[in-house]
């Protein structure tokens, strides 16, 4: 049973077109799996199915087996989306104690990768900041600690190298080895043309790649074959 | 972890939030002062003494008190939307009902002060016409209930509408007429405090509608 499943998956907002048209993948564990393509593609789309918070109009997306639109499923998955999901009148710390508070978790920073990516990000001097205070790339930051809280083995994260400067970068990219060597499986999206891919090669970790096209996939390469 | 641990969670964050966004709440007590003294100034003018003083102020309140269910509704899970934070707790492993009755439950907290605070004042401006206006409280705190059910259903039907400036204010507007008849009859009749217990149980159905319908209402 693979962690993150898309069968025969169906977007459309409005009666004219889908989005997506009979999209079918597996994110199988230790795996990062990267969608790339234009704006408007339906890349967010098909990354918000898999989070469970897009239902899709045909077909299903399964996490270890289980609907992603249901809480239990969704114990198991960390999202990023491009904007970032954390309150602005919140400090960091209090906006990852919230989010760990409705994961059944106390203490958000008392270990796992969570804690790691905190250290990795930079983040530990900002800790008690308010996010508005913040500039994009740090709220973005912090927005990818949220979505670690817990280990879960699911990462589904929009572009994740957006906005962040060669530090951060780095670092997440480190964030990405551990887990991926955790055997936990990555989702991510990267807008075509874009350098994240190659960058992503160099760093080592071995992305399956696929383009979206006409709401379809298409297996494009992996550096590992 | 249980139900009510995740929405005490989600109710202290709101509130919270809610200290450090002084001007939101800010524009709304401004706003429940401002309605109440006018309406205890004109209970004051057109009846200093008797009964009919409390009863203009009642009527008075109830529709300043469906205003501020426009004011918590755009507090609520419209504010959420706009943040970018309402995909948030929709990727958590949080129920949609229990997302809901958290922001339902805020939405109470904010209503029943604010109401509180309006009727404090509209007593307060209406100097002897209003003397025995404290008898409105558990009427207008009954309505409450029902009013703040309406505003954070009608903020998680508008979530994803454009056209939620002109919808929000429309749905609450309509989905309270109802409740507007049954307090002018409740006035009229001289009869609030029994009525109020009869308001009371129509919110908490109209509670347990809405929660229910929420499951529907927050996927896309």
């Amino acid at each position: 049973m693979a962690p993150l499943e898309y069968r025969d998956v169906w977007k459309r907002y409005t009666e004219a077109s889908y989005v997506l048209r009979s999209v079918n993948l597996r994110v199988e564990e230790g795996r990062l799996v990267v969608i790339s393509g234009p704006n408007g593609s339906g890349k967010t789309t098909l990354l918000k199915i898999g989070a469970g918070i897009l239902r899709p109009s045909r077909g299903e997306a399964l996490v270890k087996g289980v609907n992603s639109r249901l809480p239990s499923a969704k114990r198991w998955l960390g999202v990023v989306l491009h904007e970032p999901m954390v309150y602005p009148e919140l400090s960091v710390y209090e906006n990852l104690k919230y989010y760990a508070g409705l994961r059944g978790i106390e203490e958000p920073l008392a270990g796992g990768l969570a804690a790691e990516a905190f250290e990795e990000l930079g983040l530990t001097r900002y800790r008690d900041r308010r996010v508005e205070e913040l500039s994009f790339g740090w709220r973005r930051r912090t927005d990818i600690v949220r979505a670690l809280l817990g280990g879960p083995p699911v990462i589904l994260i929009d572009e994740p190298f957006t906005g962040l400067d060669p530090g951060a970068r780095e670092g997440l990219a480190s964030v990405f080895r551990k887990h991926l060597a955790r055997g936990g499986s990555i989702l991510a999206t990267t807008p075509l043309g874009g350098a994240d891919i190659e960058f992503m090669k160099s760093s080592g970790l071995e992305p399956q790649v696929y383009r979206i096209s006409g709401g379809g996939l298409e297996r494009v390469g992996s550096s590992s074959g | 972890m249980s139900v009510l641990l995740q929405v005490k969670r989600m109710i202290w964050k709101d509130l919270l939030l809610e200290t450090r966004r002084v001007s939101e709440f800010g524009a709304a007590l401004v706003f429940a002062v401002s309605a109440a003294s006018l309406i205890g100034f004109a209970a004051n003018k057109f009846a200093p003494s008797g009964i009919t003083g409390t009863l203009i102020a009642g009527l008075g309140l109830v529709l300043v008190e469906v205003f501020l269910a426009v004011f918590t509704a755009i507090m609520g899970f419209v504010r959420e939307a706009d943040k970018g934070t309402l995909e948030g707790m929709r990727s958590s492993p949080v129920e949609p009902v229990v997302v809901f009755l958290a922001k339902l439950v805020f939405t109470l907290i904010l209503l029943e002060t604010l109401v509180a605070v309006s009727t404090g004042a509209a007593i307060f401006f209406g100097g002897t016409a209003l003397q025995d206006a404290y008898m409105l409280f558990p009427l207008l705190a009954s309505a409450g209930i029902y009013l703040a059910s309406v505003s954070a259903f009608a903020s998680a039907l508008s979530v994803y509408i454009e056209a939620r400036g002109i919808l929000l204010p429309t749905l609450i507007l309509v989905l309270s007429a109802p409740l507007i008849q049954d307090v002018i009859i409740l006035v009229e009749g001289g009869f609030y405090g029994h009525g109020s217990w009869m308001l009371a149980l129509s919110g908490l159905g109209f509670m347990i509608v809405a929660s229910w319908l929420s499951r529907y209402i927050l996927e896309v």
